[in-house]
């Protein structure tokens, strides 16, 4: 059930903002390497890391705001890719407490995302969920770890 | 139509995002001024005349909620209508942000119509999209 709506959120946010149809894949860290975390507090409290491929971060920020000229600089793909990361929990927390207790820090990036994914793991943890994504030959997935 | 906007929100990004989407909705910004966060929109509002603004909730330094408090503290401020764009959707952050004093409301991730759809009603024009000719490349925007 859970994992249902954190799917739903991660689909329904690259939909609208970045016009990245996904389908549902393996978790496979190491092909990630850019990365944001963000935590979560309220009803349910923890935190949740984005992972994606230098090519997929590039794609979404380009799309998102029709930049047509590649490589985008990498300060619009960090930005974006905590954006994403803040609207990816922002909209699970939103289904899963509909109460609306729950509030969001601010996104932190990380260019190495295997740090990232040991700072999701650092985190005071009872259960975690780990799903994985693919866009084409693009890949994406996402911790969400939560505290007991 | 012809406005004054501020955009506050501390992702750039997004701020380049909704800036587009207002001028593909048909509103000439003249020009359109950003802030990361609310402490900054304070005094940028302190020093431009704005006719709206469009605003993020979690922010560092001042929220969004916090804005629209100072906001309805100052006389020559309360009465600029803000649209809080948010993260945070469910039904009882949506009635703090209209408790607050907010008049539009939408929540992150949005379509570009979902937010030219708050904006008219926020406004109260029949807007129409594409009046300006733009094409998403022009930066009238102000950065502070």
């Amino acid at each position: 059930m859970m994992e249902r709506m954190m799917a739903a959120s991660i689909f329904e946010v690259l939909e609208k903002m970045f016009f990245i149809f996904l389908e549902s894949g393996d978790f496979e860290q190491r092909a990630y390497a850019n990365a944001a975390v963000v935590d979560f507090q309220g009803m349910l409290n923890g935190r949740m890391g984005l992972f994606m491929t230098r090519s997929m971060a590039q794609t979404m920020a380009a799309n998102m705001l029709c930049i047509s000229t590649h490589p985008v600089s990498n300060e619009i793909v960090e930005d974006c890719t905590g954006e994403a990361a803040e609207m990816i929990c922002g909209t699970f927390l939103s289904k899963a407490d509909p109460s609306g207790s729950s509030r969001l820090s601010l996104p932190v990036f990380y260019r190495d995302a295997a740090t990232a994914s040991n700072e999701v793991a650092s985190s005071p943890g009872g259960l975690e969920s780990r799903l994985g994504f693919d866009a084409g030959m693009e890949k994406m997935g996402v911790i969400f770890r939560f505290a007991p | 139509m012809s406005l004054q906007v501020l955009i506050v929100d501390d992702s750039s990004s997004m701020r380049r995002f909704i800036k587009r989407v207002i001028a593909m909705s048909g509103f000439r910004m003249d020009p359109c001024l950003e802030a990361p966060n609310g402490k900054r929109a304070i005094e940028i509002l302190e020093a431009n005349p704005v006719d709206l603004i469009v605003s993020d909730t979690n922010m560092p330094e001042m929220n969004g909620l916090e804005l629209i408090e100072t906001l309805h503290r100052d006389v020559g401020l309360q009465n600029i209508p803000v649209i809080v764009v948010t993260t945070e959707g469910t039904d009882p952050t949506k009635r703090d942000v209209f408790a607050s004093g907010a008049r539009g409301f939408v929540k992150k991730p949005f379509t570009p119509e979902e937010l030219k759809k708050v904006l008219g009603e926020v406004l109260g024009t029949n807007h129409r999209g594409g009046e300006c000719g733009d094409d998403g490349t022009d930066d009238g925007c102000l950065d502070f």
